[in-house]
């Protein structure tokens, strides 16, 4: 049994089908399930819609009993419930979506076959009856049953069913990387796992949980513009309820659905109806991308952080060290010294071995054969490689000090300027490797961290998005200066040790900025917890990924990057729609306010600026307007606003005039055509 | 008339206490750094932005009453 390639499937539709019409079917099920008052009362806006549609039902049918003409009334009261349905159903496909992604990364877990360590030896038990403490071994080719921690060995494992990545990785116990995954399948090695979670208690679980809205808790940038809305439905309210008062005075008598139209046209309710819809959409996204929130808190705040906290290695570097540069020491020609490391290298399956072979090959090293070559292989005692060649001549490579020994043991005298190139590298940041040929010191290769390609842009793009950079490290001042500059980050610090990152987090706080940190270790655990965001990569400990906010199921170190962006998108999504929601506000002013006074002041039809066909078709073409623009946003509200870095101001600009000039005409041109429409039937 | 005078008295000092007691709440926030993603406040945008917001809102607010009276009295007297 493979679970990788029917799972991928699984995953690829539920990335494909925002619109899946089994989502859709669900959606609209919950949408009239969501009627329910007291699910209303949590969103004050949509509360009032929903009142207005009670109203206008109520006298709709008080007209029909009483044989009086209401098709307008019960048009009006259709169109307000269909405005409530319409933001249910943002609400329920954001929910739909989010649990369709949780559940296809869970079925990979389902129900698998797990060997339980008990006192008297070993039982096989279903993955669901496992509880949080339970060992399990986990042998070669079987799946891991459930999330845990390895506790006793090592073993290579295939994590493609949980990441994508073909890579496999290793796990091993009592290191920063024995968190293990359910799901992911043990190629070698075998290993004692201690199960981290109950079933259905995992963080995907929890985030179920959340995305369902059971533990979903309005986040403080929610409750913010909730009660901006509210107070804008308030004064509303106060403006409608007071106009029948004031227009008696003047002898004008005004219907009241044409005033209930009126009212849920003014308050804001396509930001009212989507608000909730953007919020879980982003926890979407974030999963999405792989990320597990904790909260919808956390990828909110990511949108807001000013401060990076990156690890040099993983994020700013590529893991490994790479050869850069050949030195020989004086009297040996460059070539002699890239043949003889590329023959010391060719049997190295080190990456840095590789790296040794492929720069000597870049700068036009000769081809030499394998066959017949004894290749000696690093290890502890010896700590060098090298290769015997069929000539008999022998090449080596290690650590300066161990070669320089070989060297002084052979009785070959040690090049006056060897250690100064070893010194001059090391200055730099690199690593130098000797390398000998019978024992005869040739030179020195450096291996260097190698900045990652496209990090640099990177770090430019969050610098123009007012973000600031800060690299950690345990190297030395000198080669964490050196790999800051070249990597651009704006701060970094060297000879880092784990209690460093918790003080700069703090100092950073205390300066009222928002820090946000990658870590997978028990001692980043600290940091993790008290950064405003914490991202745990999945392959972390236990302790790490229990004190972020945030897991990242791909462990890979530059996700905070896109987590930011994600938060970003989510609080700009958020100000685009609620400009444009009352931006629209102005011209279903100039629809409905000619429309209540036409019968008794004819002269105020010079404010109908559209040239709308009659009264009722003015006033039901706005009502279906605000209607029709909810569900017309539910993508964009789903997917979120197009996010280009770049300034605040820049920003603000591009929105303004997208959504806010954008949302003063668009509802002239929409009312105008849906009132020709109305006109054709009215 | 007593009443009416208390209503004027609210209609004014609402107003004034209200933005008062935001200030004083925003007081008290902590002040968060200056960096290239802060929205600067001194530009034309921001301008423009928050002065649409004031237009629009109390456009929104006070248009009916306008309607019924100014507006509709021009309109008539026109005619």
């Amino acid at each position: 049994m493979n679970p990788s390639p029917d799972f991928k499937t699984l995953r690829r539709q539920a990335r494909k089908a925002t619109f899946d019409r089994s989502l859709i079917n669900q959606a609209l099920k919950q949408s009239f399930l969501y009627l329910a008052p007291r699910r209303q009362l949590r969103n004050p806006v949509m509360f009032v819609v929903w009142v207005g549609t009670a109203v206008t039902f109520y006298i709709a049918l008080a007209d029909a009993f009483s044989a009086k003409p209401f098709g307008y009334e019960l048009a009006i009261a259709i169109l307000l419930l269909l405005t409530v349905l319409f933001a249910n159903f943002a609400e329920a496909l954001a929910e739909a979506r989010g649990r369709a992604q949780a559940a296809s990364l869970r079925s990979a877990r389902a129900d698998l076959k797990a060997l339980r360590i008990t006192e008297g030896g070993l039982e096989e038990v279903s993955s669901t009856q496992l509880r949080k403490g339970d060992l399990v071994r986990v042998t070669q080719g079987s799946l891991i049953p459930a999330d845990g921690e390895v506790r006793e060995g090592l073993a290579v494992v295939d994590e493609s069913a949980i990441t994508g990545e073909s890579a496999p990785v290793v796990r091993e116990a009592g290191t920063d990387h024995a968190g293990v995954t359910a799901g992911t399948r043990v190629l070698t090695g075998e290993i004692i796992v201690e199960v981290t979670s109950n079933p259905g208690d995992s963080f995907l679980d929890r985030m179920i949980a959340l995305v369902e809205g059971a533990s979903r808790q309005k986040t403080p940038n929610e409750i913010a513009l909730s009660v901006l809305l509210s107070v804008l439905t308030l004064i509303f309210l106060l403006v409608v309820v007071t106009l029948p008062y004031i227009a008696s005075f003047v002898g004008v008598t005004l219907p009241i659905p044409t005033l209930v139209a009126l009212l849920v046209c003014l308050i804001p309710t396509t930001i009212g109806g989507l608000l909730p819809a953007i919020g879980i959409a982003g926890m979407d996204r974030a999963l999405k991308a792989n990320v597990v929130a904790k909260s919808g808190r956390a990828v909110e705040v990511a949108g807001d952080v000013d401060t990076l906290l990156l690890d040099k290695t993983g994020t700013t570097t590529l893991g490994d060290r790479q050869a850069t540069e050949f030195r020989p020491v004086m009297g040996v020609s460059p070539e002699r010294l890239r043949w003889a490391a590329l023959a010391a290298s060719l049997g190295d399956v080190t990456p840095e071995g590789k790296s040794i072979v492929k720069l000597a090959r870049e700068q036009g090293a000769p081809v030499i054969e394998d066959k017949g070559v004894r290749f000696i292989e690093f290890t502890a005692q010896t700590r060098m490689s090298g290769a015997d060649l069929p000539d008999g001549t022998r090449v080596r490579k290690g650590a300066p000090d161990r070669l320089t020994q070989l060297i002084k043991e052979a009785g070959h005298p040690i090049p006056a300027d060897l250690p100064l190139l070893v010194e001059e590298i090391a200055r730099k940041g690199a690593t130098p490797l000797v390398v000998t040929e019978n024992e005869r010191a040739l030179g020195v290769v450096a291996l260097s961290d190698i900045v990652k390609i496209g990090i640099r842009e990177r770090f430019a793009e969050l610098r123009r998005m007012g973000l600031r950079t800060v690299m950690i490290t345990g190297d030395n001042p000198l080669t964490a200066q050196a790999i800051a500059k070249e990597a651009g980050v704006d701060d970094f610090i060297a000879e880092a040790k784990p209690e460093d990152k918790l003080r700069l987090i703090r100092e950073e706080q205390a300066k009222g900025r928002l820090v946000a940190m990658m870590g997978d270790g028990t001692n980043d655990a600290p940091a993790l917890a008290q950064a405003d965001v914490g991202l745990a990569m999945n392959s972390g400990t236990q302790a790490a990924k229990e004190a972020a906010n945030m897991i990242d199921l791909d462990s890979d170190p530059t996700k905070l990057l896109e987590v930011v962006e994600i938060g970003k998108q989510l609080l700009i999504t958020r100000g685009a729609l609620t400009t444009f929601s009352i931006a629209n506000d102005v011209a279903k002013y100039f629809a409905i306010i000619p429309a209540l006074f036409a019968g008794t002041i004819p002269a105020l039809g010079a404010l109908n600026v559209m040239r709308l066909e009659s009264p009722t078709s003015a006033v039901l073409s706005a009502v279906i307007f605000n209607a029709m623009v909810i569900p017309l946003l539910i993508p964009l509200a789903l997917r979120g606003v197009r996010y280009r870095p770049g300034s605040a101001d820049s920003l603000l600009l591009r929105n303004l005039l997208i959504y806010g000039l954008g949302g003063l005409i668009l509802p002239f041109v929409g009312i105008k055509a849906i009132d020709l429409l109305v006109g054709l039937f009215v | 008339m007593l009443y009416i005078m208390g209503i004027l008295i609210l209609a004014r000092y609402i107003p004034i206490l209200a933005p008062l007691a935001i200030a004083g709440l925003l007081s008290t926030k902590r002040i968060a750094p200056q960096s290239l993603g802060t929205l600067r406040v001194e530009t034309p945008v921001f301008a423009l932005m928050t002065f649409s917001t004031i237009l629009i809102v109390q456009l929104l607010s006070f248009v009916p009453v306008l309607v019924l009276g100014p507006i509709a009295e021009q309109l008539v007297g026109v005619r």
